[in-house]
């Protein structure tokens, strides 16, 4: 059975969530932390079709290798 | 690529080529104990990191006291205006909303499936941009 799902507001706060707790910003910019979440939650869809843009084309896919940064 | 075409580095300003290196590796170096291999290579939530690296450099040589409003202006007016990204969520919305293409993919499921494992195995979960071209081209495709 093949089944397409959008990415819906829910489903992509649930990966921010876990992206940003796989980062170390909380711990090295702690002052600011809250400013920066609240910018990355808000700019996440494009961030990650960005990222997503350059690591597809990266040899390191699913990652973004040095050479593509 | 992505900082060449991001516009982000300026050979006399605070992000030149050493100091966005710096925030690639500084990020790689604190998330070390999720690393399974030494490869020099940033996940997604890696990328989150590095962009407020890089937000920070900036505001360091900017005086300004925001970190934040920093992060949202390098987002805002230089990567997403100059950098490439995909239509993911667009090509997504129009293949969920595409009764057609659906019902072709359904029909055609098992005949994909052969394709996909023809060219993946226990160690190798993905097709190559190279091997579709070649699968497409053996199908008589122009491309």
């Amino acid at each position: 059975m093949i089944s397409f799902k959008e990415d819906t507001a829910e489903h992509l706060l649930r990966c921010f969530t876990e992206d940003l707790a796989s980062t170390k910003i909380q711990q090295a910019f702690r002052r600011d932390y809250l400013q920066i979440k609240e910018v990355l939650q808000a700019e996440y869809a494009k961030i990650v079709a960005v990222f997503l843009f350059y690591s597809g084309q990266s040899h390191a896919y699913p990652s973004m290798a040095v050479e593509d940064f | 690529m992505f900082t060449q075409e991001a516009g982000l580095i300026s050979k006399a300003g605070p992000t030149n080529e050493l100091s966005l290196m710096k925030c690639f590796t500084e990020t790689i170096v604190s998330s070390i104990n999720y690393r399974q291999t030494g490869e020099k290579s940033v996940s997604r939530s890696e990328f989150l990191e590095v962009l407020v690296r890089i937000a920070a450099v900036m505001q360091a040589t900017s005086g300004k006291s925001n970190l934040g409003e920093t992060l949202k202006q390098l987002l805002r007016e230089t990567v997403f205006k100059k950098a490439k990204k995909t239509a993911r969520s667009e090509f997504l919305s129009m293949l969920v909303n595409d009764a057609k293409s659906i019902e072709l993919l359904q029909k055609n499921c098992t005949a994909l499936w052969q394709a996909y494992n023809y060219f993946t195995h226990d160690k190798k979960n993905k097709v190559t941009l190279e091997e579709c071209v070649a699968l497409a081209r053996h199908c008589q495709l122009d491309v």
